[in-house]
Formats: structure tokens, sequence, C-alpha cells
């Protein structure tokens, strides 16, 4: 089958990649890309949330071969071009939403996405939309207080 | 090696699946299929550009594309005010990124969550009649908690869609489109009324839409579910109530292979009281046969039932913009 063509955080990409490797696969070991990371690989954890067209998307359940012509966003596109954080880094950083960090790529991705949707107006609101991605270290009240932060401006 | 073709026409797309393509929509489940060796599709069809995900009204009812994300039916205007308990039922469903993902068609489709069904492919040989036709099931000495509460000669699978559950209470229907463009419509309920693990699709049918009857002004509709953890958990017990033209209709889930419709409750009042929804729900489940490990499920059934339906219930029925499910 064709190639596809697939913008990674502004930079377009061809790839020719086999039919069932997943988004993961592509961003890690095609791209370079190590931010988003493989941790159950079946869609439970969160671990490899980025954004494809603006949406949280798990991918590792996404075939690389169905992003042709889509837009993707991951961690590494987060930050400006003079290395200033974004405000969700900056939050995660202040309030200490993280331990281990391995989870937090995709917390900040789905976090992103939160805020972009308009969905993080209460603690209850941010806990269900980020429900998807998990902290083993148990850091969630200092990744919701990171996110309402953000929204509320401070 | 698998390929993988994009369909560019439905007739495209049915001719691939009779042909004995999978066809692929979210991926959230068809890709977990091909990792657990479930399935080894040697093609796979991908849907996306048959578009098949617009939300609208169509004469008197509700029309939802088979392929319309779990995400934005929930968040419709239409299916908000229209359908109170299918926006409740996917909002409970899954997790946030997986309902931006997933199809509602897809949804309908999805396989059990037995974990011995579920094991991977390097499971030890574990018996599971619908991995391995005959070779026996192992929830019947084993994790209960999921089987289905009714007796089954071979398999105690649950369908796990919670909007199943709230589409069967609305009485939603299926159009679904075969081989040669004939089409066809089912009640959703038809869908699971095969062997446990099987769909009332024939090869190369695929799911167009799904349409709920378009709610009159005093219809009113509510979505519950009852699991271990407050999200990202699939149900013990779930049920779905409508109240319409004088009568309700309650559907309930987690007990068996699709939702189970309860028509003892048809005729209750308005405003029943929790004695007359208990002895109606009981009347429903009395030809259940449940494990040891699932008889709690039929207790929790009725109390779900009663929180739905008494008058003496705190949960209003919605009959507008909802709040999740509790």
């Amino acid at each position: 089958m064709p190639p596809i063509r697939l913008t990674v955080n502004g930079v377009e990409h061809t790839l020719d990649p086999d039919p069932l490797a997943s988004l993961l696969d592509l961003l890690r070991d095609c791209l370079g890309l190590t931010g988003a990371k493989r941790a159950c690989d079946r869609g439970e954890c969160g671990a490899c949330t980025v954004l494809v067209e603006g949406r949280p998307t798990l991918s590792c359940l996404k075939l690389g071969v169905a992003t042709d012509g889509k837009t993707v966003r991951t961690i590494e596109g987060l930050a400006a071009a003079d290395g200033t954080l974004h405000p969700v880094q900056q939050a995660f950083a202040e309030h200490e939403a993280l331990q281990c960090g391995f989870c937090t790529p995709g917390q900040i991705m789905a976090a992103v996405a939160c805020l972009e949707a308009g969905q993080a107006s209460s603690d209850q609101s941010v806990r269900e939309w980020m429900s998807g991605n998990l902290c083993r270290c148990a850091a969630y009240p200092q990744i919701v207080a990171a996110v309402r932060s953000v929204a509320l401006g401070r | 090696m698998t390929g993988f073709h994009r369909a560019t026409s439905l007739a495209d797309a049915i001719e691939q699946i009779h042909r004995g393509a999978t066809p692929h929509a979210g991926g959230t489940e068809v890709v977990n299929w091909i990792k657990d060796g479930i399935a080894a599709p040697t093609r796979l069809v991908d849907l996306e550009r048959l578009g098949l995900a617009d939300i609208q009204t169509r004469g008197d009812r509700l029309s939802i594309g088979a392929l319309a994300r779990l995400a934005d039916v929930a968040a419709s205007a239409l299916v908000r005010s229209g359908a109170p308990a299918l926006a409740q039922a996917i909002e409970a469903s899954a997790s946030p990124p997986i309902r931006q993902m997933a199809t509602l068609g897809g949804n309908l489709l999805q396989q059990t969550r037995c974990p011995y069904f579920r094991m991977p492919a390097l499971g030890f040989g574990v018996p599971c009649h619908l991995r391995r036709p005959g070779s026996g099931c192992a929830a019947l000495a084993g994790e209960q908690r999921g089987a289905s509460v009714l007796a089954d000669r071979d398999c105690r699978a649950t369908h796990p869609s919670d909007p199943a559950v709230a589409l069967v209470a609305l009485g939603a229907e299926l159009g679904i489109v075969g081989p040669g463009g004939v089409q066809r419509s089912m009640p959703v309920a038809d869908l699971y009324a095969q062997a446990p693990g099987s769909f009332s699709l024939a090869m190369g049918e695929l799911i167009t839409e799904i349409s709920v009857p378009l709610a009159q002004p005093s219809q009113a509709s509510r979505f519950l579910k009852l699991r271990d953890r407050a999200s990202f958990d699939f149900a013990l017990v779930s049920g779905a109530a409508v109240r319409a033209s004088g009568r309700w209709a309650l559907a309930l889930g987690g007990l068996a292979w699709g939702p189970l419709l309860c028509p003892s409750v048809a005729s209750l009042p308005e405003r029943p009281d929790s004695q007359a929804v208990r002895h109606a729900v009981s009347a429903d489940l009395s030809v259940a046969a449940p494990l040891p490990g699932n008889r709690f499920k039929l207790e929790l059934a009725a109390r779900l039932a009663v929180r739905l339906l008494a008058a003496e219930s705190p949960l209003p029925l919605s009959r507008s913009p909802v709040s999740p499910a509790a």
C-alpha cells in the first residue's frame, strides 16, 4: 500500500509502516519521539496518550496507517521553540504532579486536551476527563491541582 | 502480513468483509483482538472514509451514524435532550480517550470481557468455548463476577456495552446493509439473540445506523452503572429506565449476553413503590440460574431497579442535559 503522511508537532513525515504497527511504534521507533510511553500496550493505562486531530488518543491502539493525513501532537511539541514550558508543563512542575514521571507525558497531553475542551471547570470534571490516565505513584491530587491551576489562570 | 485497505464506499467495504476482511473503525477493540490472539485477520478494511457519523433527526426518529465516535454522540445536543439515558451510558463507558476513538457501532459489537476469553494466546490451554469450541468454560470453576446469571450449555459470556442497555430500553433499531446493498432494520436487542459470543449479523453485513424514537415531551430516561471503581470499569450490573407513553421500559446490563428487558415493570405506575419494583424485577429474573460467584448480582439488579424507578428514589429521571452517571 502507498506510504502514509502524517504531521507530528508541525513536521510532516512520510512513512511506510507495517499495517499492524501502532502510532506508538511509529512515534517511538521511527521518529525517535520517546515521550509517549509503552506501558500496558492495550489501552488501559493512558501512558501512550497523544493528541490526534486534537483528540486524546491511545497511540498503542491507533494503527499508524490510520493516521494518514492526520495531525499529531506529542509531549515533545508542547514547549516553545525557545524552551519555555507550556503552561501545563509548568503547572505540573510547580505542583509536583509527578514522582517517577513515567505516566507524565500521557497525563500532560490528556490535561492539554481537557483544558482545550473546556472540561477543567471543577476537580470532579478534571478527574473524570483524566480517568483514562493511571499513575502508580498516586500523584492524582497534585495532577488535579495542576490542571485546575491552569484553568483558573493561577 | 496483514493487509490494510481503506474502503472507498459502503459497497466496497461490504464486498471486502464478505470476502473475509475484518472491519476496522476506531480500532480500540480489533487491535486488542489481534494482540490477544482472538483474531488474526489477513486483511483489515478501514471504514473511516465512509462517513456514517452524522447525528440528526430523520422523521420521528433520532438517527446516529454507526461510525459516530462515542464522545461525539454523548456531547450531541440532540442526544442529550432526546435520549438522555444514551448520553449517560456513553459517559459511563470506557475512558475519555477511548470514547474519542471508539464508534457507537463498534461498541455494540465488542466481545465479552470474560478474563478467560481475553487471555492472550499463550494462556496455558485455559478452557474457553468461545476461543476453542467444546473446550469447556473456565469461569464455572474460576472467576465468575462478570459471568452471566443465565444458564447456557457452553458459555456464560456477558456483553459489556453500556450504550446497548440504554438503546434497548429506548426501543432503538439498527440499520444494516449487506451484500448486494440489501438493507434491513433490527431491534438492538435482537443483535444479541444468538448464543453467547455471537451476533445476529450475516457475513458481510455492516451496521450503518442506530435510530431511536424521538422523545415525546413527557418522556424521561436515565442510566445507572454499578461497578467496583468510579470510572473505567465494566458494569457489575447496569440499568436504563425509560418512561414514555405512560409505560416503563427497563433494561438491565451485566447479567447476560446482551441487555435483559424486564417486561413486568412496563405497567407499573409512574411513581411505583420499591416493593412493587422489586416484585416485578424478581419475576423477570426468576429464569436466572446464577453461579455462586455472581448470585449477588440478582440482588444488585433489584436494588438498581429500585433506584431507577421507585418513588422513594432520590434519582430524578433526566429530561434534559445530563450529569455523569452516579
